[in-house]
């Protein structure tokens, strides 16, 4: 399927912002845009959803790796010293 | 502000080689480095190496930290090269661009054992194996762009300070690296 120019711009855009999420950065005409066209607002909404699967993929060091760590760091720099 | 002094009071005192205030100092970023290093090589083994050498680093180069940038920042730029230099240990003999640098995928296991979702939303296993597979297909140069960026939230100009870039080049990479995560998890969105 061909894309229209104006969906092409605003798919590069999105895809370069620097906030997503407000769209600052965005020309007033492509917000416009986004508002009115279904495949640019689903694909930055794809685009949002994606940050957030990974942002919310994280994991926890316990506090015995923690002091293990730490540990194991500074008796390698003492023995450097 | 009264945190940010008694921050940069650590930081002195670690650069004058005070191993207390560094212990100090560095117990608030340790989740951050192992975090982020996790993010970056998606195996917990090799976060915990990145994070131990990453101590080590940062006490040793302390006294480069000018104070220009935020302490938080100069750390990831710090943790960014030890991950480059873990993946470079790795392939010892041979020369890897960056460019070509890809994580290998032997490391599922951690998914089930090691993973400890601290989010809103519960990411099933079987979401989590498609979204590391996903990143894992992607190259390191533009994974970690995408991860200073958007997983982190560091600025653009941030993230061109960090990884010694330009700001088109930036924002080039970002682009190409939402856009092929985005339609490596299409499925998933069609389905849901």
């Amino acid at each position: 399927m061909k894309l229209a120019k104006i969906c092409k711009e605003t798919l590069d855009a999105l895809c370069k912002s620097d906030d997503l999420y407000k769209l600052s950065d965005l020309p007033e005409k492509l917000i416009d845009h986004i508002k009115t066209c279904n495949q640019c607002a689903s694909y930055r909404n794809s685009l949002l959803e994606t940050i957030e699967l990974y942002k919310n993929y994280d994991i926890k060091l316990d506090k015995n790796t923690q002091k293990k760590l730490l540990c194991n760091a500074c008796n390698k720099l003492k023995e450097d010293l | 502000m009264k945190k940010i002094d008694e921050e940069l009071d650590l930081i002195e005192a670690a650069k004058k080689g005070d191993i207390n205030a560094f212990n100090k100092l560095i117990k608030n970023y340790t989740q951050l480095i192992y975090s982020f290093s996790f993010k970056v090589c998606r195996n917990e083994e090799k976060a915990k190496n990145t994070l131990q050498d990453t101590l080590i680093n940062v006490y040793k180069s302390l006294k480069t930290f000018d104070g220009k940038s935020k302490f938080s920042t100069w750390l990831y730029k710090v943790v960014t090269n030890n991950c480059l230099m873990l993946r470079r240990s790795e392939k010892a003999g041979k020369f890897i661009s960056v460019d070509d640098i890809q994580f290998d995928s032997s490391s599922d296991h951690f998914i089930s054992s090691a993973v400890d979702i601290s989010s809103k939303e519960t990411l099933n296993t079987e979401l989590k194996e498609k979204l590391d597979e996903a990143i894992k297909k992607l190259p390191l140069k533009y994974r970690l762009v995408f991860i200073l960026r958007d997983i982190e939230g560091l600025s653009i100009e941030e993230t061109k300070n960090i990884l010694n870039l330009s700001v088109p080049v930036v924002k080039s990479r970002l682009h190409r690296a939402r856009n092929f995560l985005r339609n490596e998890l299409k499925e998933y969105y069609e389905a849901s």
